[in-house]
C-alpha cells in the first residue's frame, strides 16, 4: 500500500524518550521523529517536505517506484555481512590454568603456580594450531590466555614459532596477543615480544586501592607491577603495543573518573568500560555478579561523560565499547567484536583451546564447563577437525536459535543492527539460548548503551563528530 | 478493566480491531511487569493481568498493555507492507550480479 | 579574463586552412608531418600584433600566415589552436602554461542544471570529437592531464569510446578527467565498453546534488536523473573505475550539505574523491541568480561540517573555486587552485593580500557576482599547512 507520495522501506521503531521516536533501517541508519511526525508518516498524512526528504536520504522511506534505495540498501547489507564467510578470526589458547594472582572475580578455575599438570602440552598446541589454520579467515589472531600465560612462556614461544612456520603455506595475516597481568615480565620475554611483534593486553581495574583489592597476589602489589609493566612495554616495544582492560566490580561503580584518569595518566588511549559477567568464581562469590543494570549504566554514563570531556580538552581518549557500537551505527563496517554480533561470535568468530585440548565456542563457554556445564564444548583437538566443529549441533543450534533477525523481540527491535546474540550468556542466566529479552540484563544493558550514545550524538555536535570519528577508525 | 476474585486485573479488546498475534507479542513484551492470560469470549479478547509487583498501579499496567498492543499492531503492519522489499533487499545482497542493473530490477 | 577566441586576419592564404588544428611553435622548431604554426613577431612591433605562419614550403620559406590580435597576445609556443578554414578566427584549445586544460566534446546535454555554466545546445556537434583527436595528436610529451567536458560527453557513446581508445594508443601517460552527469553509465553495456578501453589513469567527475532524488532532479531539471546517475556510479564502481563526486555549492545544496556528506559516506564510500565547488555565475546561473546564488561567506558552517564528515570518513575531499578570505581557515588545506587559467582572475581588493599566491582567485566569468566579503588578508599562511587530508580534531 502506498501512502500518499511515499512508500515505507523496511524500518523498525522504538519509543526513545518522552518526545521522540527512533526509526532505524536494516543497516542501522537512524532518524528521530516526534510522536506527531511519526504518526503522520505512518498514516500517510505528513506534508513536511523537508522531513520527508531527510527520511528518504536515510533510506527509511522512498518515493513510490524508486529502485535506487533498494539497490543501495542491498549493497550496504552485503558490506555489513561480507566478513561472515571468513570464520574464525580469533583463536584463544589457554596455555595454563596456573596463576599467582587470586582475583576475586576470576572466571577461570585457576591453579596455584606450581601445578604444571594444568599446562597445555606441545602436542595439544600443535593440534590446536592445525585446527586454527583450517579457518577460511585471511587473518588469524592468536591470543594467549590462562591463568597467567607467562607462567608457561616456553609454550607461548613455541606456538608463535610454529604458527609462523605453518603460515608459510597459508600466507594469512597473523597477530599475536598475550593477555597477561604483566607481573612476570622479564628481559627475555620483552625481547621476544619485541622481535615477534607481539601485543600485550593487561588488566587495569582502576586506582591502586581498587585494583589491588580486586586483584590479589602475594605482596599485594598487583597495581604497582601492572603500571610498571605497562610503562616498560610502552618504552621498549612502543605505546601502541600494550592495551588495558578494566573489569567492573561493585567497588568500581562509584569511581569511573578516577579509573579513566588512571588510564590517561599512563598514556593509554582506550578504556573499555565493561560489565562483569556471571561466570566462574564470580558467581560463587557473594555479590559477585548481581549488581543491577541501572547502577552499571549510571557508571557507564559518568565514564562516558568524563571521556568526552577529556576529548574536549584535547586528550584523545576512546571508550572502546562506544567505538564498537558507533562503527555499527555510523558505517556499514563490521567491527569484528565477537561478543556483540549476530550470528553470535561463538565458533564463527572465536574458538577456545583449553589446556587439555577441549575446544570451546567461546571463553565464557569454557568458564561454564568449569562449573560443570559442557553445553558449549565443541570437541577436542585430538579427535575433531574444523569442519566437525563448525558444523556440529552443539554450535549450530545456539547460533540458529539466537539469531537476532528471528529471535522474539530482537527481530522487531530498532536497535537490532547495533546489537548481537549471546546464547552463552542467556543459557547461563536464563536457561536457553535465546533468553526472554524483556527480562534479559544483556538486553537492558545494551539498550541503555545504545540509548545514551544516540542521545548524546543527537544533542551535541562535538560528541556527534567525536563518535563519527571513533566509528571510522 | 475489572478486578476479579483472585487479584487479577482484566482488560478486553475487540477481536475485530485487534489481532491475536499483536496481543500475544504485547504480552511477551511486558512479561517483566506481568504475566498475561488471553482468552476469547464472544467478540472480545479477555486478558487477565497478573502483576509481578503486587504494589504496581493497575491503571499503569493496563495502559502499558494497551500501548504495547498498539505498537505491536503497527509493527505487524510495517512488516506486512515492507516484507516484499525486505526480501528483495536480502535477495540482492546475496546475489552474484556485479552490476546494479539486473533482471529483477528492470521495470 | 583571457580571451580564447578572436577574429584574425589571414595573410597570403592560397586556399582553405587545413588541417583545422595547429600547434604554435618557435621558428626554429622542426617536427616533420605535424601541422606546426610558427610564431613570428611581426615587424610592426608598434601594433603588438603577431603572426603565426602555417607550415613551411619545401624550400623552407614560411607558408601563409594568420595575424593574431592583441586579445590573443597570450598565445605562445606550445599552445594548440583551431583555425577556421577562412583564416578569420583562431580559437585556443590548449595552453601549455595552464595547470588545467579541457576539451569541449559537445554542447548537447540531457540535464539542464539551474546553474549550468555551459548551457546545452541541441545541434549535431560530433565534429568536436574528431577535432579532439587532432588536438591529442599535437599534445607534447610533457602534457600531464586533460579534461574532457561538455555538455554531456557520453551522449555520443561511440565517439567517446573511440576518443578514449585513441588516447590510450597515442597519449597513454595522460591523466584524463572526464566530466559527466553519469546517467549513460546506468547502461551496463556502455559502462563495460568504457572500462574495457583499459585507460590507465582516468577519472570521471559526476555531480550529485542531493542525498535523494527530488532535490537532485530539481536542480538538474530532469526527472529520473538521480536514479540513473547513482546507478551509473554503482556500475562504474563495480568495474573498478575511478569516480569523483562533484557538488556545486548553491542556494539549494547548502541546506542539505551535511546530509549529502553523510549519504556519500554511507552509500558511496568507494569514490576516489569529493569536490565541493564554488559557483561560477555564468551561463544559466545568471538568469537563475535568485534561485541559485548564495554568498560563500554565509555557508562556512555547513561547509566545515560537510568537509569534516567526509574527511573523517577517509574520503579525499577537495574544495574548488573558493577564495581563501571567505573560507574558514580549517578548510584551507582542502582548497585547490582550480579555476581554469583563462577565466581566473584577482580583484583590486586582492592587491597586497598576503596569501594571494596560494589563493585560487575568482571566476572572471562571474563578473560582479562574487562574495561581498572578499578582502585582503594580512597574516601569512600558517606554515606548514596540514595537507594530510585529515580534519583537525575538536
Amino acid at each position: 500500500m502506498t501512502q500518499g507520495s511515499w512508500q515505507m522501506l523496511p524500518i523498525r521503531f522504538h519509543r526513545f524518550d518522552d518526545d521522540s521516536i527512533l526509526l532505524t533501517n536494516l543497516v542501522g541508519e537512524h532518524f528521530f521523529l516526534s510522536e506527531d511526525e511519526f504518526l503522520a508518516v505512518m498514516d500517510g498524512t505528513c506534508s513536511d517536505q523537508v522531513l520527508l526528504a531527510r527520511l528518504r536520504a536515510r533510506h527509511l522511506i522512498q518515493l513510490p517506484g524508486e529502485r535506487i534505495p533498494v539497490e543501495l540498501l542491498a549493497v550496504k547489507l552485503r558490506t555489513r555481512l561480507r566478513r561472515l564467510p571468513d570464520s574464525t578470526g580469533l583463536h584463544i589458547f589457554v596455555v595454563t590454568l596456573r596463576c599467582e594472582h587470586t582475583c576475586r572475580y576470576c572466571q577461570v578455575s585457576r591453579q596455584p603456580s606450581a601445578k604444571s599438570e594444568y599446562d597445555m602440552s606441545q602436542d595439544t598446541a600443535r593440534r590446536a594450531l592445525d585446527l586454527a589454520f583450517r579457518s577460511p579467515s585471511p587473518h588469524l589472531k592468536i591470543e594467549f590466555q590462562g591463568g597467567e600465560p607467562l607462567l608457561n612462556f616456553p609454550l607461548v614461544r613455541w606456538i608463535v614459532a610454529e604458527a609462523n612456520r605453518l603460515n608459510q603455506a597459508h600466507a594469512k595475516r597473523l597477530t599475536f596477543v598475550i593477555a597477561t597481568n604483566l607481573a612476570l615480565l622479564s628481559t627475555e620475554i620483552l625481547g621476544f615480544c619485541a622481535a615477534e611483534g607481539i601485543y600485550l593486553s593487561t588488566s587495569l581495574d582502576g586506582p591502586a586501592d581498587l585494583h589491588n583489592s580486586n586483584r590479589r597476589r602475594p605482596g599485594q602489589d598487583s597495581w604497582e607491577r601492572t603500571v610498571a609493566g605497562i610503562r616498560l612495554v610502552q618504552e621498549r616495544l612502543g605505546p601502541d603495543r600494550v592495551s588495558a582492560l578494566m573489569t567492573t566490580t561493585e567497588a568500581s561503580l562509584g569511581r569511573p573518573r578516577e579509573i579513566i584518569d588512571g588510564y590517561a595518566d599512563l598514556g593509554l588511549r582506550q578504556v573499555f568500560l565493561r560489565p562483569i559477567s556471571p561466570y566462574g568464581f564470580a558467581l560463587r562469590q557473594r555479590g559477585g555478579a548481581g549488581y543491577d543494570v541501572s547502577r552499571w549504566l549510571a557508571f557507564y554514563d559518568a565514564g562516558l561523560d568524563h571521556i568526552i570531556d577529556l576529548n574536549r580538552k584535547g586528550v584523545p581518549m576512546v571508550e572502546t565499547y562506544a567505538a564498537i557500537i558507533a562503527k555499527k551505527m555510523f558505517t556499514n563496517e563490521d567491527p569484528g567484536y565477537v561478543d556483540l554480533t549476530s550470528p553470535a561470535g561463538i565458533g564463527l568468530g572465536a574458538l577456545v583451546y583449553n589446556y587439555d585440548g577441549d575446544v570451546y565456542a567461546s571463553d565464557e563457554g569454557r568458564m561454564l564447563a568449569e562449573m560443570g556445564d559442557h553445553t558449549f564444548r565443541l570437541g577436542n583437538v585430538r579427535n575433531s577437525d574444523y569442519r566437525d566443529i563448525l558444523l556440529s549441533e552443539e554450535l549450530l543450534t545456539p547460533l540458529q536459535q539466537s539469531l537476532t533477525l528471528s529471535a522474539p523481540m530482537c527481530n522487531t527491535c530498532a536497535f537490532e543492527p547495533y546489537c548481537g546474540a549471546d546464547p552463552v550468556f542467556h543459557h547461563a542466566t536464563m536457561g536457553d539460548f535465546v533468553g526472554h529479552k524483556a527480562m534479559s540484563s544483556f538486553c537492558l544493558r545494551n539498550m541503555g548503551v545504545f540509548t545514551t550514545i544516540l542521545r548524546r550524538a543527537r544533542d551535541d555536535s562535538f560528541t556527534r563528530n567525536l563518535f563519527w570519528r571513533w566509528a571510522q577508525q | 478493566m475489572t478486578h476479579s476474585d483472585d487479584q487479577a486485573l482484566e482488560i478486553t479488546f475487540d477481536t475485530a480491531t485487534v489481532g491475536l498475534d499483536a496481543l500475544q507479542r504485547a504480552a511477551y513484551a511486558v512479561a517483566h511487569l506481568m504475566s498475561v492470560d488471553i482468552a476469547v469470549s464472544g467478540d472480545r479478547y479477555v486478558c487477565r493481568l497478573f502483576p509481578r509487583d503486587p504494589a504496581a498501579d493497575a491503571d499503569e499496567l493496563a495502559h502499558r498493555v494497551r500501548s504495547e498492543v498498539i505498537d505491536q499492531t503497527l509493527r505487524l503492519r510495517i512488516a506486512a507492507e515492507t516484507g516484499p522489499l525486505r526480501n528483495l533487499i536480502f535477495a540482492l545482497a546475496f546475489s552474484q550480479t556485479g552490476l546494479a542493473d539486473d533482471e529483477a530490477a528492470k521495470p | 579574463m583571457m580571451k580564447l577566441s578572436a577574429r584574425t586576419k589571414p595573410i597570403g592564404l592560397r586556399g582553405p586552412v587545413h588541417p583545422d588544428v595547429w600547434r604554435v611553435c618557435r621558428p626554429d622548431e622542426q617536427s616533420p608531418g605535424l601541422p606546426l604554426a610558427c610564431l613570428v613577431t611581426d615587424s610592426e612591433a608598434a601594433t603588438g600584433a603577431r603572426d603565426i605562419h602555417l607550415g613551411r614550403s619545401p624550400t623552407g620559406v614560411p607558408g601563409p600566415a594568420v595575424r593574431l590580435p592583441t586579445e590573443l597576445a597570450h598565445v605562445t609556443a606550445g599552445d594548440i589552436v583551431a583555425i577556421s578554414p577562412d583564416g578569420r578566427r583562431v580559437t585556443v584549445l590548449w595552453k601549455k602554461a595552464a595547470k588545467h586544460n579541457s576539451l569541449l566534446l559537445t554542447e548537447q546535454c540531457d540535464n539542464y542544471c539551474l546553474m549550468c555554466s555551459q548551457p546545452p545546445k541541441d545541434r549535431d556537434d560530433t565534429w568536436l570529437f574528431d577535432r579532439a583527436k587532432r588536438v591529442v595528436d599535437l599534445l607534447p610529451a610533457s602534457a600531464v592531464s586533460l579534461g574532457l567536458t561538455g555538455g554531456e560527453p557520453t551522449l555520443a557513446a561511440d565517439a567517446l569510446i573511440d576518443l578514449l581508445e585513441y588516447c590510450r594508443k597515442r597519449t597513454p601517460w595522460l591523466q584524463l578527467h572526464l566530466l559527466s552527469n553519469g546517467r549513460r553509465f546506468a547502461d551496463p553495456s556502455f559502462t563495460r565498453r568504457y572500462a574495457q578501453v583499459g585507460y590507465a589513469d582516468i577519472m570521471v567527475g559526476i555531480p550529485v546534488y542531493g542525498p535523494e532524488a527530488c532535490l537532485h532532479d530539481f536542480i538538474v531539471q530532469a526527472e529520473g536523473a538521480f536514479e540513473e546517475t547513482i546507478h551509473g556510479i554503482l556500475n562504474l564502481a563495480s568495474l573498478g573505475q575511478r569516480i569523483e563526486i562533484r557538488i556545486v555549492l548553491q542556494r539549494h545544496t547548502v541546506p542539505v550539505l551535511h546530509d549529502l556528506a553523510i549519504f556519500i559516506a554511507r552509500n558511496l564510500l568507494f569514490v576516489d574523491q569529493v569536490a565541493l565547488m564554488g559557483l561560477e555565475m555564468t551561463g544559466l546561473a545568471r538568469p537563475n541568480f535568485a534561485e541559485v546564488w548564495v554568498d560563500p561567506a554565509d555557508y562556512q558552517r555547513q561547509l566545515v561540517e560537510a568537509t569534516r564528515t567526509l574527511a573523517d570518513a577517509h574520503i579525499v575531499t577537495k574544495i574548488f573555486n573558493h577564495q581563501l578570505c571567505v573560507l574558514d581557515q580549517r578548510l584551507w588545506p582542502f582548497a585547490v587552485q582550480s579555476i581554469s587559467d583563462w577565466k581566473n582572475g584577482y580583484l583590486d581588493v586582492c592587491c597586497g593580500c598576503s596569501v594571494r599566491d596560494a589563493c585560487g582567485g575568482v571566476f572572471t566569468t562571474s563578473g560582479e557576482r562574487v562574495s561581498r566579503h572578499l578582502r585582503s588578508l594580512d597574516d601569512p599562511l600558517p606554515s606548514p599547512l596540514d595537507t594530510s587530508g585529515r580534519f583537525p580534531a575538536g
